[in-house]
């Protein structure tokens, strides 16, 4: 299809942090529709400050984001939620929600303010977001009963019945288990085949190598805020010297003998 | 398991006994005094306009004072609780109330300014909700950081414009030379509906049922907050505009209640919070089971203010304190101490 190789998200000199004082600067980055991207780096490289920033819940310190060409500081809010979808390392559940009701939540930019009546399409959505997760045993239970794991797909479900364009993961395999790690990578890719666009926070550098189609990868430097190191294919940029360098520690990378192509990156001792 | 959660009838049956609650308070509330009325004969007179009562007076007893005193009570409640409710939800914290985040204080203070300076009467509400904003927005104004409310920084700051505005108040009241208007401040002070009519019920209750309705409009949005600030605002809600609609209700109800009553503390911590334990999961229950609460709270604590002192009327206000007092001490050892 011609329309998934359309742009739609740059970062143009980028620089994200709190109260005008960068964490990072200097960002470049384009991003094709249908694609899944990983943001990568140490701990404190500003990789969920980067992210927040993308998601307009921080302003940017400096630089610019377009979003299908519109600068993203312009956009009204409710018409952002509709294109983008954000979901934090860990979500609140200080209220007593079943997980269907949190679930429903993310219906809350396609309804009235003051609605609380689910139409049907809201219900469809709903619906196709609890199967993509798998939650459908755990719909009546309340989400402070659940597991970190459990509510954490919760939260992605939440995103998911949100329908946007572009949905930002932080750190999305963070509570999970290897199964549901690897459901997790069925589900990125089976989104990415439905030309949804994905940003996402990601450590797991086995998990970038099979998943994503760029990696961008930030770096703390002496004199303060972070920097790019690099980006690209993760078959391209995700090198021993490249990841020695951005995690400051000695790697090896293991290839999987029985499985040449599947570029799995592993670290060991 | 969700095992504690009522069913749906069962929670329909606890709105209908609050219901009921409220109503058997009302009727007994318009009926008990030093002349007592027999329910049919005061039901008679108020819902048909026709008295079979043959006492003389009586029935002006009954339609001029007990009747727009205990509406009042209703309406005080009722805005008290959901102020409370609205303050414990924008703060995410079950001990928030109108007293604790300085609201009911800075109302307080306008009144006594407006009372001292010989203001008329029917400007008693845009002046306690003018003290209430003042005082909410000082708060508010403390209590922000980066994404939202400090819920620690909101309550200290309510506590210390609380203190302040108290200390304002006595001084006013000392200074101002055995006026007459001083005593006014005093006995208002303490909290009480005596003497209230017609006259201050208009505005209260268009304060009162307006700011419920717009508390109901808004409750998906509350619902939405609780999932944090970040969580709300990428699920397209403006975060602060919805934090200054909020308290801008709360503080609308708090000052006109305050206005009507003095200062009645309490109703606005403990209606919310047996709201919640109640009726769970559903804002727009637990909205109107506050308002019925607080509502039923004032209304039975003013007919004993009234009726169970000896010659004199007892301070409503301090009559709720001394049950509210424990049960707020109950709230702060069985909660779990979030604190963020």
């Amino acid at each position: 299809m011609a329309e998934s190789k359309s742009e739609v998200l740059r970062l143009e000199n980028l620089s994200a942090g709190f109260n005008g004082k960068a964490v990072v600067e200097g960002v470049f980055l384009t991003v094709k529709r249908g694609s899944v991207v990983a943001i990568a780096g140490g701990n404190g490289a500003g990789k969920s400050t980067l992210l927040k920033t993308i998601a307009r819940l921080i302003p940017a310190v400096n630089g610019k984001i377009l979003i299908e060409g519109n600068d993203l500081a312009a956009l009204p809010l409710p018409l952002l939620a509709k294109k983008l979808a954000y979901v934090p390392q860990d979500i609140a559940a200080s209220r007593d929600l079943t997980v269907e009701d949190m679930i429903a939540l993310g219906r809350n930019p396609h309804q009235k303010w003051w609605q609380w009546r689910t139409a049907q399409n809201d219900k469809a959505a709903i619906e196709n977001a609890i199967n993509a997760t798998q939650l459908s045993e755990l719909r009546g239970k309340s989400v402070t009963e659940i597991s970190g794991g459990e509510r954490q797909r919760t939260a992605i479900a939440m995103s998911l019945a949100q329908e946007p364009e572009i949905l930002l993961l932080d750190e999305p395999t963070a509570h999970l288990d290897f199964k549901h790690q690897k459901s997790l990578m069925h589900l990125l890719l089976q989104l990415k085949s439905k030309d949804m666009t994905i940003i996402t926070c990601l450590h797991d550098l086995n998990f970038i190598s099979q998943v994503c189609d760029q990696v961008l990868c930030v770096k703390k430097t002496a004199r303060g805020p972070s920097t790019q190191l690099f980006a690209g294919a993760p078959q391209e940029v995700l090198t021993r010297e490249n990841l020695q360098s951005a995690f400051d520690t000695e790697l090896r990378i293991i290839q999987d003998s029985s499985n040449p192509e599947s570029n799995s990156v592993f670290f060991g001792l | 398991m969700t095992s504690a959660l009522p069913s749906k009838p069962n929670m329909a049956l606890r709105l209908v006994i609050l219901t009921g609650a409220l109503m058997g308070g009302f009727i007994t509330s318009v009926c008990i005094g030093d002349v007592f009325v027999a329910p049919r004969e005061a039901l008679e007179l108020i819902l048909g306009g026709t008295s079979s009562i043959s006492t003389p007076g009586v029935a002006d007893i009954l339609t001029q004072i007990r009747l727009p005193r205990t509406l009042i009570a209703t309406a005080v409640g009722a805005a008290l609780a959901v102020s409370g409710y609205i303050l414990q939800a924008l703060s995410r914290n079950p001990l928030a109330d109108p007293y604790l985040t300085g609201v009911s204080s800075g109302a307080g203070l306008a009144v006594a300014a407006a009372i001292i300076l010989g203001l008329d009467f029917s400007l008693m509400p845009a002046s306690a909700f003018l003290g209430g904003l003042a005082a909410a927005i000082l708060v508010a104004q403390m209590a922000r950081r980066a994404g939202g409310l400090s819920v620690t920084r909101l309550i200290l700051g309510g506590v210390a414009i609380s203190a302040v505005c108290g200390s304002l108040i006595t001084l006013i009241i000392t200074q101002s030379g055995g006026a007459p208007q001083a005593q006014g401040i005093i006995f208002w002070l303490a909290g009480g509906i005596a003497g209230r009519g017609w006259n201050d019920l208009g505005t209260l209750s268009i304060y009162t049922i307006g700011g419920i309705i717009a508390t109901l409009l808004l409750s998906k949005q509350i619902r939405v907050l609780t999932l944090g600030d970040e969580t709300a605002q990428a699920l397209g809600v403006d975060v602060s505009r919805l934090q200054w609609v909020l308290l801008a209700c709360a503080v609308l109800m708090c000052g006109a209640a305050v206005s009507a009553s003095g200062l009645v503390a309490f109703v606005g911590l403990i209606a919310p919070n047996l709201a919640r334990m109640l009726f769970v999961r559903d804002e727009r229950v637990e909205i109107i089971a506050s308002a019925l609460i607080g509502a039923v709270l004032v209304t039975v604590s003013d007919l004993a203010a009234r009726t169970l002192g000896q010659g004199q009327e007892l301070p409503l206000g301090t009559l709720l304190s001394l049950v509210g007092g424990p049960f707020f001490l109950y709230l702060i050892s069985t909660s779990r101490g979030e604190d963020a």
